[in-house]
């Protein structure tokens, strides 16, 4: 018997693409769903049935649980997939979904709403005794709580959004007389982000690893870890570069297995099934402090796929079809190391302003130990309404070492032209020695920024550049090339503009 | 064929001859290089490109006149024009009356090849002006007398100077 009749995607782009290829190879037929301006998107080719469910803006179309729920309605699907971002963590469309009849392919609705908002999930942390950093438990009320508490834990802190992620509501804050502004403007900018002004304080830890744990766990009971996951690679709290296993793992025995369990105790106090991430913050001697719980599949997922060779959209539909996770803890290994880079249209020289528009060129690598996540085709316009990934390049290989210079060797391999991506970052980040050596904490991109230079173009390519533009602008071309439609309008770079504000 | 490429904040005077698989190129300039190319192109806008022995590939567009050259994780854009088609652009006094020439860049005058009074031919050298360690010959539009020379050599002019006039 077939896991589920049929699945709709609640999702576009890279992960939208990543599960229909799992539902195709499970038998699944899929629906995707797509807004007015992803008619043409890669999802909705890819996809047996395609639904459209409104305007561009995703807060008409994407964010509208109801719409989503009558398109699955409609075509006869019975599970939805939220894949991540947009309504994944949305307990409200979860409930929703179950209410109509639907499965919703992840934790229940009630751990989600319990592990979504990280004041609540570090009360769970806090009960099972895992570490966690010393803050506030609950929203911050008024100023004067704030100082108190502040300067109990000591300065320098750290402001956040409880509703949040991706650093927006994020604030650090150096001393007492920065507190006000410093609340009033996370604050705001959470209300804008999440809806929800509450912010909360907690210590700032130096120079700290973002390292996260992935689990599984079936709806009867049986949880396991899948390990670590360094993304310590980030800007602005969003993540660019990420690998598994963590450096750390191999400078300090037992990590790995010591987070694993503190990962698995959250996860079970809160009653958690299918696939979730705990992040984590570790300082350098590998002393680990858990943040928070991503309650949904993760960008990144695909280095813990490759080192543990699992596929966790396979699980993650199995498990919500009821069946029982047959992997135990002491199963899972861990090989070699994958390396994944975020493929985004954002200009690294220009501040990582988004770069939309048409692919005129796109090609993918491929060969051994390649493997690309990709949202996009040659010939594709990359929106501005949505997040400017592309694609995601992972990597494997036999040790760290190996899987750096494979991911060098597939960079080269891209061919991206029309817009703008962050591809030359990546070759230089492969090459720094820092890098290199594993000696990674969260500050690591914004000092390697400070100190980067775009890379000129080869002399040879040069020429080969011009040998080939010379030889299309005479009339000596065989082919010439058609004109490409005109570079984007000043309307289209002013609403850009607008949208970062 | 004489091309004018700017590309990377440079102008390159670039020359290009032969056809298809035998390609001959020049960049002139203090550091000539030249050398023998193939080019062929493997699917539209992508072109394979043996320099010498050296293999790169090169994926190009063109918007609004200019050229989007996409090569190994990089990007670069570059304006071109054919030289000859300059030369010969027919100005909207051609054939009669006197005919300002004026500078394409800012520059260094390095050579005057004319004075008043000098009888030239159309594409015949006026002047050497070297910008961004580049030398590029400014030739004339039209056949005629220089009437005019408004510089001298080693005299460092912007944009747009008048140079010469051809009556």
């Amino acid at each position: 018997m077939p896991l589920f009749k049929k699945i709709l995607v609640a999702n576009r782009g890279e992960i939208a693409v990543r599960v229909i290829r799992a539902l195709r190879e499970l038998g699944i037929p899929s629906v995707a769903v797509f807004s007015e301006v992803d008619r043409a998107a890669l999802h909705v080719q890819m996809a047996d049935d395609a639904v459209p469910i409104g305007p561009s803006p995703s807060a008409q179309s994407y964010l509208v649980g109801s719409r989503i729920i009558e398109a699955a309605l409609s075509t006869g699907a019975d599970a939805i997939h939220p894949g991540y971002g947009f309504l994944s963590e949305n307990a409200g469309f979860a409930e929703a979904c179950s209410t109509a009849g639907i499965k919703f392919i992840g934790p229940s609705w009630r751990s989600i709403e319990r592990m979504g908002s990280k004041t609540g999930a570090r009360r769970v942390a806090l009960r099972v005794g895992a570490p966690v950093v010393p803050g506030t438990e609950e929203g911050i009320q008024t100023l004067k709580e704030a100082r108190t508490i502040a300067a109990r834990i000591g300065y320098p802190v750290l402001l956040k959004a409880s509703a949040g992620g991706g650093g927006k509501g994020m604030r650090r804050v150096d001393r007492q007389g920065e507190l006000e502004s410093a609340i009033r403007s996370a604050s705001s900018e959470a209300e804008r982000a999440f809806g929800s002004r509450e912010v909360y304080l907690e210590k700032l830890i130096e120079q700290p690893r973002h390292i996260e744990v992935q689990v599984l766990g079936d709806e009867h009971g049986h949880l396991i870890h899948l390990g670590e996951r360094e993304c310590s690679v980030q800007r602005r709290h969003q993540k660019v570069i990420e690998e598994c296993p963590s450096p750390l793992s191999s400078v300090v025995p037992g990590l790995r297995s010591s987070i694993g369990e503190a990962a698995l105790k959250i996860a079970r106090a809160a009653e958690y099934f299918n696939a979730g991430t705990l992040e984590f913050l570790a300082d350098q001697s590998g002393n680990f402090y858990f943040l928070e719980m991503n309650t949904r599949l993760q960008v990144e997922h695909p280095v813990t796929e490759w080192a543990t060779g699992m596929d966790l959209v396979h699980w993650q539909i199995r498990i919500a079809a009821g069946e029982r996770l047959t992997v135990k803890q002491e199963h899972v290994q861990w090989r070699g190391c994958a390396m994944e880079c975020r493929l985004y249209a954002e200009d690294p020289e220009n501040n990582f302003f988004p770069s939309p528009g048409r692919l005129v060129h796109y090609a993918e690598p491929g060969g051994p130990g390649v493997r690309v996540d990709g949202g996009v085709y040659e010939g594709w316009t990359v929106p501005i309404e949505y997040d400017p990934l592309l694609a995601k390049l992972t990597v494997w290989g036999q040790t760290r070492e190996i899987a750096i210079e494979r991911m060098r060797r597939a960079l080269a391999e891209y061919r991206v032209g029309g817009i703008t991506t962050n591809l030359a970052l990546f070759d230089a980040v492969m090459r720094d020695e820092a890098f290199r050596a594993g000696q990674l904490d969260t500050g690591f991109l914004d000092r390697f920024m400070r100190n980067w230079k775009a890379p000129e173009m080869p002399e040879n390519a040069l020429l080969a550049s011009m040998i080939a533009a010379a030889s299309n602008e005479s009339k000596l071309a065989q082919t010439k090339l058609a004109a490409a439609p005109s570079a984007p309008s000043a309307w289209r770079t002013n609403a850009i503009r607008g949208l970062l504000q | 064929m004489k091309f004018s490429v700017e590309a990377a904040s440079e102008t390159f005077e670039f020359e290009l001859g032969g056809g298809g698989a035998s390609l001959e190129y020049k960049v002139a300039g203090p550091n000539e290089v030249s050398g023998e190319a193939s080019l062929v192109p493997v699917s539209p806008g992508v072109y394979s490109v043996l320099l010498g022995t050296e293999s790169i590939t090169v994926n190009l567009s063109k918007t609004e006149g200019q050229y989007e050259a996409a090569c190994g994780g990089r990007r670069l854009f570059l304006s071109i024009a054919d030289k000859r088609d300059r030369a010969e652009r027919p100005r909207a006094d051609a054939g009669s009356g006197p005919v300002e020439v004026r500078a394409q860049m800012p520059g260094k005058i390095i050579t005057l090849l004319v004075q008043p009074g000098t009888e030239v031919a159309a594409g015949q050298s006026l002047l050497v002006i070297e910008a961004m360690k580049m030398q590029n010959e400014l030739k004339s539009p039209k056949s005629g007398i220089v009437s005019k020379l408004y510089v001298s050599e080693g005299e460092t002019v912007p944009a747009n100077h008048r140079l010469v006039v051809i009556e």
